[in-house]
């Protein structure tokens, strides 16, 4: 007959938590769009969304609101299993706003 | 490899749910393109003789390239050229829409190639200008589309028609989703983008049009240059006279042989900013005001020859020198007739005058012949082209034009006794002869303009007679005080107001993919 491994678990609890050794990692950016692009084409920047506004749920707990860094990625290291939601929440409403602020001609 | 989730831009917001931890996830967002072509005005578009590279001459001796309005190629080609020459330039014997085509390298790309150089720094400027957020959603590539602009309208708006597809295949290919473009034009191209969008079925895959200083209506001008020539003041303005067209001959040669000219003549819609339907002012009439047309200009003005000169004899002369064309301009290359009576003496390198014992030059041979008769169906394309689009734009239409410089929305030729006079086309004006009741020798002179517009486009054309109302959304249809009107896109405040308006219409955009 063997017996248990030893260890630090408490004799009276017998559903243990996992450790948090999990990470979690998106990233918003651009459809790869064809290259190279025609020498007249406009000139672009980085094909990420670096500073977007992203709300991130894991494993059911939401923590604060997140920004993307430069490259539109947000990750969080140290994670319970589980899977996330995602949502750039105020991707559609920036450009809805940048679009009528830009429409708006005030003569100088 | 990462876990890859497509969103339309439109999406983005939606929740992505069920993303497992340790993977990699990308949301790949698509994008939409949103092209600007840009089209320009009159003379704006370079031209060589259709099937040649543009390089060096033809057999004929002229050059292959017909029309690049540099300064330097004009210098060479244009300034102090008989109308004979600028005719074989840009028309050859009689107009044929096969003569000319655009001088663009065979592979179009973005067309800049096939345009006036003036506006390319404009161009440039609106390719490399920030969309901030809009970027996120959207990429505006910019186009040029160049044109034969001796041809109709129509038949440019057809070609824009084809070319506007081109660009949506393009702009797909690049990006991966595009269905509609912006247009944005100068003066006559107006009327190319409109013809685009009513009268060749592309106005489904035009999100909107941005016109600048167009002439909706015809323009005033465009019947003061083909009497006169083209208007100059100052050292470049005059430098810019003597290449486009010094007098009326030059003008008329081109204009009145070429269907795209007519078409920026008042048509049966243009209004004064007072209302009226009249807007040319003949000399002698005794109510001091435009009395012409009463209904049809074509009918009224342009359909009829022009005698510039009364008979020999015959007190009370009522030879028309007022209406638009002097059938004997339309053909320098013709060897001068013999000529009597005041005024017809032959002026210019072949450009001979009619003169003759009758004022219903008809009964002498004027306005008669293969030249007239060009001239007479290219008239009926100009009237039946504006028939057909009868004052209607896209539903998404801004403009702007200028104010406050002097512009020809009326044409006035005022009363004068002469003594000496014996052309009637001096550099930069008109005289129209006729005789008195009591047999005295009178002129009508054309007079300066000096209506409210940009220099070319009255204000009240400009803005289609106050009968349409602006598009909705910002920002409104703009009138810029001293906005002249060949150097529009070169003002601060113009190109300022254009990036509003392609804001405008990418707002529109958002606001339909969103709901």
């Amino acid at each position: 007959m063997t017996h248990p491994t030893r260890d630090d678990r408490p004799v009276d609890s017998a559903i243990q938590p996992c450790p948090n050794r999990f990470w979690f990692d998106v990233r918003l950016m651009r459809r790869r769009e064809a290259t190279p692009r025609p020498a007249w084409w406009p000139v672009e920047r980085l094909p990420g969304y670096g500073g977007n506004h992203v709300s991130v749920t894991l494993a059911g707990v939401a923590p604060p609101l997140q920004t993307l860094d430069g490259n539109g990625r947000f990750h969080a290291d140290g994670l319970p299993a589980g899977s996330g939601t995602v949502v750039f929440y105020d991707f559609c409403a920036d450009i809805g706003r940048a679009l009528e602020t830009g429409a708006a001609y005030h003569p100088r | 490899m990462p876990n890859v989730i497509d969103r339309n831009w439109w999406e983005v917001d939606q929740p992505a749910a069920g993303l497992p931890t340790n993977v990699e996830h990308e949301v790949h967002v698509q994008r939409e393109a949103i092209p600007i072509i840009f089209v320009p005005g009159v003379m704006g578009s370079r031209l060589r003789r259709a099937g040649t590279n543009g390089v060096g001459n033809g057999a004929d001796g002229l050059p292959n390239l017909r029309w690049d309005p540099s300064a330097g190629f004009m210098y060479e080609h244009y300034s102090g050229c008989t109308p004979a020459h600028r005719k074989a330039m840009l028309i050859g014997g009689m107009f044929s829409p096969g003569f000319l085509e655009v001088a663009n390298s065979s592979q179009v790309g973005n067309g800049f190639e096939g345009i006036m150089e003036d506006y390319r720094p404009f161009l440039l400027q609106l390719r490399s200008h920030a969309w901030e957020a809009a970027g996120k959603a959207f990429v505006f590539p910019v186009h040029a589309f160049g044109y034969n602009w001796s041809d109709t309208n129509r038949t440019s708006g057809r070609l824009l028609a084809e070319r506007i597809d081109e660009v949506i295949r393009d702009a797909r290919a690049q990006v991966g989703l595009c269905e509609r473009v912006i247009l944005l034009t100068h003066s006559m191209g107006g009327l190319v983008a409109r013809a685009a969008c009513l009268l060749s079925g592309v106005q489904s895959k035009v999100l909107g049009v941005v016109h600048g200083v167009q002439p909706a209506c015809g323009s005033g001008a465009a019947f003061w240059r083909i009497k006169a020539g083209f208007e100059g003041d100052w050292i470049v303005g005059r430098l810019a006279s003597r290449f486009l067209g010094p007098t009326g001959r030059d003008t008329t040669v081109l204009l009145g042989n070429a269907p795209g000219g007519l078409q920026l003549l008042p048509n049966k819609q243009y209004r004064t900013l007072l209302g009226t339907r009249a807007w040319l002012q003949i000399s002698g009439d005794s109510t001091g005001r435009p009395t012409l047309p009463v209904s049809d200009p074509y009918a009224e003005i342009y359909r009829l020859p022009a005698q510039v000169t009364p008979g020999a004899t015959g007190a009370g002369s009522r030879n028309a020198y007022w209406r638009l064309v002097d059938p004997a301009l339309l053909t320098p290359e013709v060897v001068s007739r013999p000529t009597t009576g005041a005024g017809s003496a032959s002026m210019d390198g072949g450009a001979g005058r009619g003169g003759g014992s009758l004022d219903d030059t008809a009964e002498h041979g004027m306005g008669s012949g293969p030249a007239w008769s060009n001239y007479l169906t290219m008239l009926a394309e100009a009237e039946s082209f504006h028939d057909d689009l009868n004052g209607r734009q896209h539903p998404h239409t801004w403009t702007f034009h200028g104010t406050g410089l002097p512009t020809a929305e009326t044409v006035r030729m005022f009363d004068e006794s002469n003594w000496f006079q014996s052309d009637n086309y001096p550099t930069r004006g008109f005289r129209g002869f006729f005789r008195a009741g009591d047999e005295s020798d009178r002129q009508a002179v054309l007079q300066d303009p000096e209506g409210d517009g940009d220099g070319t486009v009255p204000t009240s054309s400009a803005l289609m007679s106050f009968r349409l109302p602006a598009s909705p959304g910002a920002p409104a249809n703009c009138g810029f005080a001293d906005l002249s009107h060949q150097p529009a896109y070169e003002d601060g405040e113009a190109r300022r107001w254009v990036t509003c308006a392609v804001h405008g219409l990418a707002a529109i955009r958002f606001r339909e993919r969103r709901g």
